[in-house]
């Protein structure tokens, strides 16, 4: 007759698991996800360096960027990566070309990367057990008098698995690290394919044979869909669409 | 004094029997060999990857390096080689978005020198990759549970069934064909009954979908040379 129940809590079973769950997860990200610092962690690329000397300008908004977030509700307050997609930039295009300062005469290329944009979503805000960044860059690529080479567009997804006593911070770190790896992926083995990178390498190794490519340009079949599949020509597409892109390109390959 | 040695004993009962207490899985392999033989030769290398193309295919990290681990205590004679070693060690040519997703494909990753090089110093002979999730498919029940000064308690019964499907193919190096297949379906169910403490009895379905495919990959690689269809409970 004594006892009083003080909170009888009926639910079915997966949704008290999902509040448990919730709960500590809430504790977990407001004790630890407020700030976050991310530590690259991009492995060197195994790519052939291409014959050319780049230079690598990072303006002062680049090389000092932190995402703030606006929103009060949200479980982010800041994100810092400025370091980390230095190092990025710095590991995939010290690989693809040489790197030199500005003031070599020899240098021909620079390339000024821009964050774009970046975004993210946690798991309370989208029902899924993870955490999703989505960063989108933009490459200037100049010749030496700084006049425009080439603009592109990319775009790197990263996502992590949400697991039980792993902090968000961890959580966002990681998946900040694999959009920057996806970012490096694309920029490695599409770079030396650029119309404009393959004119370069040409007219470097021989003057003349520029005039000739330009003229295959227009009609080749083959350097046309290169142009297609170029994150040149084509803004980097969503993971969805690229998914696609590459099952329709099989298909046509099989047809073939 | 004695009210709280008989909720410790409670607790210890329910502890001992969700540990010795599990649910079943059923689990159907099904294998087809491609090719009749399947050369592995002491020192090859073999790599066992997980699919991530798109945010649907999203392999579990935990499978594959879990399959890598029975495979390495299966055939002992050669190397597997863990994803995350493997994907860092070709980085960029093997990540999400430019994985090869057929051997054909695999040629022309090949055809990066630097690759080809890597590939022969570590004498990596076959790629196993691994494709599907373990997904919550049907669950019901419901549970009460109240706490008050004089103790607390649940009450109820759930249950939910978890359901694995994974393909891994096999992919031979040296003829850039595919070789094999190990086809697995798991499905388990948990339950969780409560009486005063709930008892979870948990059905691994993940771990047992591993267990399987994991167990017919080292039967395809030792032995064997014809199609089989296998059903264990």
């Amino acid at each position: 007759m004594n006892k009083i129940i003080i909170s009888p809590v009926e639910c079915p079973v997966a949704r008290c698991t999902k509040l448990f769950s919730g709960l500590l997860m809430l504790l977990l990200m407001t004790a630890c996800a407020s700030k976050v610092t991310v530590i690259a962690d991009i492995p060197t690329p195994l790519v052939e360096k291409v014959p050319l000397k780049a230079h690598l300008s990072y303006t002062e908004k680049f090389k000092n960027h932190v995402y703030i977030e606006s929103e009060k509700k949200r479980v982010l307050k800041s994100i810092d990566f400025a370091t980390a997609q230095a190092d990025l930039f710095d590991s995939i295009f010290g690989q693809l070309t040489t790197l030199v300062p500005l003031d070599d005469v020899s240098k021909d290329l620079i390339i000024e990367p821009e964050i774009l944009d970046f975004q993210y979503t946690a798991p309370h805000e989208t029902k899924l057990k993870q955490y999703e960044v989505w960063i989108k860059y933009r490459l200037k690529i100049l010749k030496p008098d700084e006049s425009s080479l080439a603009d592109w567009t990319i775009k790197g997804y990263g996502k992590t698995p949400t697991a039980m006593l792993t902090s968000a911070s961890r959580a966002f770190n990681s998946a900040t690290n694999i959009a920057l790896r996806d970012v490096g992926a694309q920029l490695s083995t599409r770079f030396s394919g650029q119309r404009s990178i393959k004119k370069l390498i040409a007219n470097k190794e021989d003057p003349q044979r520029i005039s000739d490519i330009s003229v295959a340009d227009n009609s080749s079949p083959q350097l046309e869909q290169v142009a297609l599949d170029s994150i040149a020509d084509v803004e980097a597409v969503e993971l969805e669409a690229q998914g696609a892109k590459e099952k329709n390109s099989e298909d046509v390959d099989d047809q073939q | 004094m004695i009210s709280s040695n008989y909720t410790y004993s409670k607790f210890t009962l329910a502890l001992a029997v969700s540990v010795f207490a599990s649910a079943c899985t059923t689990i159907n392999i099904d294998q087809v060999r491609l090719q009749d033989t399947v050369e592995l030769r002491q020192g090859d290398a073999m790599v066992v990857l997980g699919r991530h193309q798109t945010p649907e295919i999203q392999t579990e990290a935990s499978l594959v390096a879990c399959i890598g681990g029975k495979l390495q205590r299966g055939a002992r004679e050669v190397r597997v080689i863990s994803e995350p070693e493997f994907v860092n060690a070709f980085y960029p040519w093997f990540e999400a978005r430019t994985a090869p997703l057929r051997p054909e494909k695999l040629r022309k990753v090949l055809n990066e020198p630097l690759v080809a090089e890597k590939l022969e110093a570590m004498k990596i002979r076959y790629f196993v990759w691994v494709e599907g999730s373990t997904e919550r498919t049907a669950q019901s029940g419901s549970l009460t549970c109240s706490i008050g000064p004089g103790g607390g308690g649940c009450f109820g019964f759930g249950t939910w069934e978890d359901t694995s499907d994974y393909e891994t193919t096999i992919w031979d190096i040296n003829t850039l064909e595919e070789v094999g297949r190990v086809s697995t379906e798991a499905v388990g169910t948990s339950y969780l009954p409560a009486f005063v403490v709930p008892i979870p009895l948990l059905a691994q379905v993940e771990g047992d979908a591993c267990k399987g495919m994991g167990k017919q990959l080292v039967r395809f690689f030792k032995d064997g040379k014809n199609t089989e269809l296998k059903t264990l409970k």
